[in-house]
């Protein structure tokens, strides 16, 4: 579950372009979990091969982070199996596209978060999901400011049931205290080649925003 | 590839609105900078969301486009030859209008004539009128699940 200041920014979008006249429907994410894990398998399928390759020019140690958002330990995929997984991803983008164009009303655009928190505290970053998804659909995506963390409004629910231990993890991390006045951002998403049109529709969220009470 | 912005050689980079937090990343030493309006637009990669992130975190917009409409130039990369998903070359700035003109301005350059991975498709200025004006249907997702 996003971070207060995260789901707050998502509801001011909501209410300004309602305000301003367009219609907000509810989007169900499609397996983003797995789009996730896919994207990380494809990225680390050289066992962090090419990383390492880099580093070891002049023994530099791999950082952290790089650990923890890649399997860079991970026996190197072979050939057969690497195109297995092309195949996978394909098959994703073809089952998405095709709810989109099932979806009644159609629809122009989608907004979700960038991340599940506002700017992150130091080595905190774990869900890459959100963003994530709009390259292993190869979908245009812009990315919006909305607003900042604030202490007095993003407060911190203490009953939230989490989906399992690692959204625990996530929304434990929130702190109403530090995350005070970072920034907030959302995304839109477009169709594939249709930036024009996305940065036209970004615009309409722009004025929305700009203009709403 | 990673979304904070930190190194064995200059250490970390810091948000401008909060120190105790990242600029973002992995695009954030030009966030940052472009936050503190030390640049008026940059240009970032995207391979998981490394414009869209420290565009975010620092209160600015970020385009990643499509595979093949931006060309990625002579930018080194993490993984050079995975061509299953691309790492997406794009703005960050301070405004909307930003963005429009860095594509515009790259698309008048015909950047198909020079990189063969780009797609023949110049700045369509109709469908970018037809995103701007107009009730339309959006979306939204609040939380992933």
């Amino acid at each position: 579950m996003p971070h207060p200041p995260i789901l707050r920014g998502i509801q001011q979008v909501i209410d300004a372009l309602k305000q301003a006249g367009h219609t907000v429907v509810e989007w169900q994410p499609y397996k983003h979990k797995y789009a996730s894990d896919l994207a990380t398998k494809i990225l680390s399928a050289d066992g962090g091969a090419a990383i390492k390759q880099v580093l070891a020019l002049n023994n530099e140690p791999i950082i952290d982070n790089i650990k923890s958002a890649l399997e860079v330990d991970r026996p190197m995929f072979d050939l057969v199996s690497f195109w297995k997984l092309q195949n996978e991803r394909y098959a994703y983008q073809k089952e998405y596209l095709k709810l989109w164009q099932q979806q009644q009303p159609h629809i122009d655009g989608w907004i979700l978060p960038v991340a599940p928190h506002a700017a992150i505290r130091h080595n905190q970053y774990k869900y890459y999901g959100y963003s994530t998804i709009a390259n292993v659909l190869d979908w245009p995506a812009v990315s919006i400011p909305v607003t900042f963390a604030d202490k007095e409004k993003d407060i911190k629910d203490m009953q939230y049931q989490s989906m399992n231990e690692y959204d625990a993890e996530i929304y434990g991390e929130y702190d109403a205290d530090i995350y005070h006045g970072a920034p907030v951002g959302i995304q839109l998403v477009g169709k594939r080649l249709q930036e024009d049109y996305l940065l036209g529709l970004t615009e309409q969220i722009v004025d929305a925003l700009k203009h709403s009470t | 590839m990673i979304g904070e912005t930190v190194n064995n050689i200059i250490g970390r980079t810091l948000n401008p609105y909060n120190r105790l937090l990242s600029s973002g990343g992995s695009t954030g030493g030009e966030s940052a900078l472009i936050a503190l309006y030390g640049s008026p637009l940059g240009v970032g990669t995207d391979i998981g969301g490394s414009i869209r992130i420290p565009a975010a975190f620092c209160n600015l917009f970020g385009l990643k486009g499509s595979h093949g409409r931006i060309p990625i130039g002579n930018i080194r990369k993490t993984a050079d030859g995975q061509d299953i998903i691309n790492s997406i070359c794009g703005p960050m700035a301070h405004s909307i209008g930003d963005l429009v003109h860095f594509v515009k301005a790259i698309l008048q350059q015909e950047p198909w004539n020079y990189d063969p991975k780009v797609i023949e498709l110049p700045w369509n200025e109709t469908r970018y009128i037809e995103g701007k004006t107009g009730h339309k249907v959006f979306g939204v997702i609040a939380a992933d699940r």
